[in-house]
């Protein structure tokens, strides 16, 4: 066990044009939400971010992190793979939502994983518009018809890639955000599967026993 | 008009102008020989009183992956030691015991993985309690539980309460840590710790004050009636890792309990390289 890590990122300024850069964060992702849902869409990405900042000052407050490096190629796109799991899971959300599904906890369910995505793009410069169309043409039905157990599902394969993710990622204070959506999606599963009426069950709230999503 | 004095009035030899002349060349010149005097060596320590031991420092800790890792191990056993004091007092119902004979089958689980871990990369296996973390918060905490108004009520809030701060401390450490593999298998049981605290805090509470804290619900109450801290199964948007507040015991003369915060492990806390147990 090595007591400091060799980085060997590459800077930022080198790789600008892997990224993408022609949307504004906060801009709604799709061109063809209505006004209506262009201005929900529109708080609620605001009120994600400030959520994302405040969340990523207090979890920079308390640490010593160590010495911080740049993003590699190979760490964004992984960084820019989890965005678009978390952007895809707000879409999931919404789709149960507008399906009927219990408004309260969904919306903040879709609030929150919006949150991550902001803070995915505070870290890494990307912007947190797209989402993983594959995983979202797999889930959406399941979200429009059984919508706890799909979210349960999906929330714990949220878990378990971000936790395989750490397993990439140099960065310090990247790993600090990352470390934080584990831990809170962790507490999703919980959450779902109370809500499904399985509360005490001991191996489905304890053990994530969900398979992390095939990394690029 | 002056009038001087005449000097039949003073002896002869040593008048006060003289000595004072010549008492100011003294100190002068000895001020100037001690600064270019030679060190001749001595003692320069602050004097000491009495017949107490020298005081002997601590070694220099160097602070790496595996202390990260002995430290997390040494709050595992912390925590499944004061599961155990409060198995021992009776102070869970029978469908919570069943939640924390679990836990702390978890948490001896989770301190032998990190054991290995700590063996795997040249260090040594800290199979025991946190010595500072103990006497800083479980003993005092366990005191108040003991000598409760209600044990069942303080033994499920000091549960959720220890592990909240290990769902904390490990994602806390995610940040010290270098090695990225060693932060996966941390937050592997960070991830763990978050499960039981949220479950703890969804049986407690969520019928009452809903899964959301206050942070995400302008309705949610941080404490209820009797200034008691209510778990939230999901407290805020992102998973936290600061201090994790304590009330528990009877109320006191002076009509308050005891209360503390529980915090993610430091600098005091954490378990050198050249601690052992």
């Amino acid at each position: 066990m090595s007591g400091s890590a060799h980085y060997v990122g590459l800077h930022r300024s080198e790789h600008a044009d892997d990224r993408e850069r022609t949307t504004p964060v906060n801009q709604s992702p799709t061109a063809t939400d209505t006004p209506d849902t262009e201005h929900d869409g529109l708080r609620r990405r605001l009120m994600a971010g400030g959520l994302a900042a405040a969340a990523l000052g207090v979890i920079g407050s308390r640490t010593a992190s160590a010495a911080p490096n740049e993003l590699s190629a190979r760490e964004m796109e992984l960084l820019r793979f989890a965005q678009l799991l978390e952007l895809t899971a707000r879409d999931l959300y919404d789709a149960a939502t507008a399906a009927g599904a219990p408004g309260p906890l969904w919306e903040a369910m879709s609030e929150q994983h919006e949150a991550y995505a902001q803070a995915i793009a505070s870290i890494t410069g990307l912007s947190a518009t797209g989402r993983n169309d594959a995983v979202y043409d797999a889930q959406v039905e399941g979200f429009r018809t059984d919508s706890v157990l799909a979210a349960h599902a999906l929330e714990s394969a949220a878990a378990a890639t971000h936790t395989e993710l750490l397993a990439h990622i140099t960065q310090a204070h990247a790993a600090e955000v990352i470390a934080s959506i584990v831990s809170s999606e962790s507490r999703h599963c919980v959450v779902l599967a109370d809500v499904a009426g399985l509360g005490t069950n001991l191996d489905i709230n304890l053990i994530n026993s969900a398979d992390p999503l095939e990394l690029p | 008009m002056i009038r001087r004095r005449t000097t039949t009035d003073t002896p002869a030899g040593i008048d006060r102008r003289t000595m004072l002349r010549n008492g100011g060349l003294a100190v002068g010149v000895g001020a100037l020989l001690s600064a270019c005097a030679k060190n001749f060596g001595g003692d320069t320590a602050p004097g000491r009183v009495g017949v107490a031991d020298e005081a002997t420092s601590l070694p220099d800790g160097e602070i790496n992956d595996v202390v990260l890792v002995r430290t997390m191990q040494s709050l595992e056993h912390s925590v499944a030691e004061a599961l155990r004091l409060m198995t021992e007092a009776g102070g869970y119902s029978a469908a919570l015991q069943t939640y924390v004979d679990r836990f702390a089958a978890d948490h001896a689980a989770n301190g032998a993985a990190l054991g290995a871990l700590a063996e795997a990369n040249g260090g040594e296996s800290y199979a025991c309690p946190n010595t500072w973390f103990m006497s800083r918060y479980v003993e005092p905490m366990y005191g108040a539980v003991a000598s409760s108004d209600d044990v069942q009520r303080d033994c499920r809030a000091a549960t959720h309460a220890l592990e909240t701060m290990l769902a904390h401390s490990y994602q806390f450490l995610v940040g010290l840590t270098t090695e990225p593999e060693h932060r996966r298998q941390m937050m592997l049981l960070g991830a763990s710790a978050a499960r039981r605290s949220a479950m703890l805090a969804a049986q407690a509470s969520a019928g009452t004050h809903g899964y959301l804290g206050p942070s995400l619900n302008a309705d949610a109450p941080e404490t209820d009636g009797l200034g008691f801290p209510i778990p939230y199964a999901v407290p805020s948007t992102f998973g936290r890792v600061d201090q994790v507040p304590v009330v528990v015991g009877a109320v006191d003369d002076e009509g308050s309990r005891f209360s503390t915060t529980l915090q993610t492990p430091a600098e005091n806390t954490f378990v050198y390289d050249y601690l052992s147990c």
